[in-house]
């Protein structure tokens, strides 16, 4: 749904989850995708607050100086302790980060 | 310039850090250490970039007092993006212990530490122009 409604802004969406296929090396290719892409979007769920690949995912965006948005859906980023200090947006304003995206979109096109 | 190693680790591992920077120090390389604490400000801080940028190699020594340890898997994602060659250096962890990630990216044992040692001096060697070292029979 996420991806779907980036997509629709004219963004390309890689998620990980989709993109990658049986038999990958997982780390290349979250490293492809991370290498491509301008941004990274972090869904934090009760699902996902223990997953080490989430916080290495994270690490990878930072260390490329990537904006990573912390998405919320009924989790804390207390749960997730390096992101407490990035501005976090809940599930139910997801809206309000494609608003913002669709601005960044429009001003990369015009750069 | 000279092949620079990153060493991070938690506080509680600091003498294996030391330790260990030793061994890399006589292998020819560069020490660059790093503690990973949770009251860090920043997710990646200035310095610790510097650092990962400057580093030829990172290593993380994982411990079962750090394996999970979010700051080391943050530092080890950003090393990888940087295409950076990790090492994450097992010490006392079970074989059903490693977790996935870990598994995948290869890892070394504190006990098999002389075979990295010796790939480490090759590295240093290549680097510097420097014709490798034959091995030992």
């Amino acid at each position: 749904m996420m991806a779907e409604k980036v997509s629709a802004l004219g963004a390309m969406a890689w998620l990980d989850v989709k993109d990658l296929e049986g038999g990958d090396l997982i780390t290349a290719k979250i490293l492809e995708g991370l290498d491509a892409c301008e941004e990274a979007v972090v869904l934090v769920s009760p699902n996902s607050v223990g997953s080490q690949w989430v916080v290495f995912e994270i690490g990878a965006a930072l260390g490329q100086h990537k904006r990573v948005t912390p998405i919320l859906n009924n989790a804390s980023l207390d749960a997730i302790t390096p992101l407490k200090e990035i501005k976090a947006i809940d599930l139910n304003g997801f809206d309000r980060f494609l608003s913002e995206l669709e601005k960044r979109i429009q001003k990369a096109s015009e750069e | 310039m000279s092949y620079q190693v990153l060493i991070s680790s938690t506080p509680k591992d600091r003498d294996l850090a030391e330790n260990l920077a030793h061994s890399v120090r006589d292998a020819g390389a560069l020490v660059l250490s790093v503690e990973q604490t949770p009251t860090r400000g920043e997710a990646i801080d200035f310095d610790l970039r510097r650092l990962l940028r400057k580093a030829d190699e990172v290593v993380l020594i994982l411990t079962d007092r750090s394996l999970n340890n979010p700051y080391l898997l943050l530092e080890m994602g950003a090393a990888f993006s940087l295409h950076k060659r990790v090492i994450p250096i097992l010490v006392g962890i079970d074989e059903s212990e490693i977790p996935p990630l870990i598994a995948e990216l290869g890892y070394v044992r504190y006990a098999d530490l002389r075979g990295y040692l010796s790939e480490l001096e090759q590295r240093v060697r290549s680097s510097a122009g420097e014709p490798p070292v034959a091995a030992a029979h």
